[in-house]
């Protein structure tokens, strides 16, 4: 296993050291790797992410890689070991995602999607979904401060056509 | 902080229906997202191809699982598909199964019954029936029954998911169907609300039959614009289609007017009223459709009430295949899919199971497991 470093710059001029295995999680970056169109000395500047949210996306991708080395040491591992094993990417998510606001969520899903890093695009759709489940429409104005930019009258209209899921 | 639409899109396809619904009253910008095309298209459950493809790969798994070519699918409906696994030394085996979650429960065989002269054919038709409670699957029963019902009487034999057993039932009709069709129930029956309902389309009725409710009754509700004169056999020059959206059963109804002129007519069933035409079905929708292809209904959007769905007739145009055309109600305008089509003869009536991708389930629950029922899951494939 290569232990190749990346130096990545977020567009604040934060500069973050990186493993090149866990930099390629993200699809932009190992296609840049591929054309070898990055420099050994110098940084790739990411001018759409800010160090804050760059430094949550190098904490997903590390993770994420030590999970695969796992994977590939213990290949025999039992039915069980995978599904403990999974339960611990799971909670680490879970705890990941936990201590985050929406409006990091955002930016972290705005992030995930310019760097094309298809499992944390999921990972935070999913969450901020479970976020809208099972709330009513007042709940969820409140969650993504948004106004309700509805007339009484159209508010009852729509109420009305859509009864059926407001049981 | 403001997403772009493609990725606020990306979150809420996530959600099942009843919460898409609901979350239309959040602002003027959701409720159009919501509402539009794109979303529609993007919409597919959380799964990377449509329901149908889902589904008929899924079919294939439990095949090669099964190591057996013969698994049909008889029907599908909030979320769940009844399989046919019978073989030749064994016959009658059902299993219930929700693709979604991959899973698998084998209904134990049904006992033999002895024909009688009020059931000379035995039981040929299967269908599946649900109870849901605020879009939680509690249960199911699957039904057998007699398409040519000789009697009064219903006869069908049914297992249900509550006491794990199989049972035999004869359910009165309210009245009698002066019917000079030969199966009367020849038509796929619609799950709704712990109801079975089967569309007569030769006496122009409605049967409809409440499965979790304590009622031996079976309702005979006549169809709009049935004609009063009862042995006088309509024409088939219509075409009609029992549909489910927006939580409720829609009854949709085209005339042969000539292409641009044909009628589209959409009801919704109001109340389980039998005789009385006036309480049971409301109009909804009569408007020129202004295509310049002849039409059969066949389904409405489960959660948009504009959305209609509509196959060619056989004409000069589709001799040999039925287009899709999805119309908007509202705006007018309508769409001809000719990347989905199907050989005519394919459907006489249009069977539930092509139209899958219609039909969605509010939530993905687990099947819930009688006792002496093992659930079986698939294991995934990649």
């Amino acid at each position: 296993m290569s232990s190749n470093m990346i130096m990545l710059k977020s567009s604040d001029g934060a500069s973050f050291e990186i493993e090149e295995a866990a930099a390629r999680k993200s699809k932009i970056i190992a296609n840049m790797i591929e054309v070898e169109c990055v420099d050994e000395d110098k940084a790739i500047p990411l001018q759409n992410v800010t160090g804050n949210i760059l430094a949550l996306v190098i904490e997903y991708c590390n993770k994420h890689i030590v999970d695969d080395d796992d994977d590939v040491a213990t290949e025999e591992a039992s039915e069980e070991e995978e599904e403990a094993k999974k339960k611990k990417v799971d909670d680490w998510e879970a705890e990941f995602m936990n201590s985050m606001s929406l409006e990091t969520m955002f930016e972290l899903l705005l992030a995930a999607n310019y760097l094309n890093i298809k499992s944390l695009i999921d990972l935070v759709c999913q969450t901020i979904a479970n976020n809208i489940k099972d709330k009513t429409p007042e709940e969820v104005r409140k969650i993504f401060s948004i106004e309700n930019d509805f007339t009484p009258e159209e508010e009852e209209e729509i109420r009305k056509e859509n009864a059926w899921a407001f049981g | 902080m403001d997403l772009p639409e493609s990725l606020m899109v990306m979150i809420l396809e996530r959600l099942h229906t009843r919460d898409i619904a609901r979350i239309k009253l959040v602002c003027k910008e959701w409720k159009s997202l919501l509402e539009s095309s794109y979303f529609r298209d993007v919409y597919k459950w959380g799964f990377t191809q449509s329901i149908g493809s889902c589904v008929s790969r899924f079919l294939d798994e439990v095949k090669a699982a099964n190591k057996t070519s013969q698994v049909g699918a008889l029907t599908s409906t909030d979320g769940l598909i009844l399989l046919d696994m019978s073989t030749i030394s064994e016959p009658d085996m059902y299993c219930v199964a929700n693709p979604m979650l991959r899973q698998l429960i084998n209904i134990p065989q049904p006992p033999p019954y002895s024909k009688t002269f009020w059931l000379p054919n035995g039981f040929q038709a299967t269908a599946l029936v649900t109870n849901k409670k605020q879009g939680d699957l509690l249960g199911y029963k699957v039904v057998r029954y007699d398409l040519s019902f000789f009697s009064y009487n219903l006869n069908l034999q049914m297992y249900s998911s509550d006491s794990g057993n199989w049972t035999c039932y004869a359910f009165r009709l309210e009245r009698l169907i002066y019917s000079l069709e030969n199966n009367p129930l020849s038509s796929n029956p619609i799950n709704l609300n712990g109801y079975l309902h089967w569309l007569c389309r030769e006496s122009q009725v409605l049967v409809a039959h409440s499965f979790y409710a304590s009622t031996g009754v079976c309702r005979v509700i006549d169809l709009p614009e049935r004609s009063a004169r009862f042995f006088e056999r309509p024409k088939k020059d219509y075409g009609e289609a029992l549909t489910i959206s927006c939580g409720a059963l829609m009854y949709m109804k085209t005339d042969s007017g000539r292409q641009p002129n044909q009628q589209l007519k959409i009801w919704r069933l109001k109340k389980y009223k039998s005789c009385s035409l006036k309480g049971s079905w409301k109009l909804l929708w009569d408007l020129t459709l202004g295509l310049c292809l002849a039409t059969e209904p066949v389904a409405m959007h489960p959660f948009v009430k504009e959305i209609i769905y509509l196959v060619t007739r056989q004409t000069d145009y589709s001799e040999r295949h039925a287009y899709l055309v999805s119309g908007n109600l509202h705006t007018k305008t309508v769409q001809l899919h000719e990347d989905w089509k199907q050989e005519h003869r394919d459907f006489g009536d249009y069977q539930s199971h092509l139209f899958n991708q219609f039909k969605l389930p509010q939530r993905i629950n687990s099947i819930p497991c009688p006792s002496g029922c093992t659930i079986f899951t698939l294991p995934d494939q990649h």
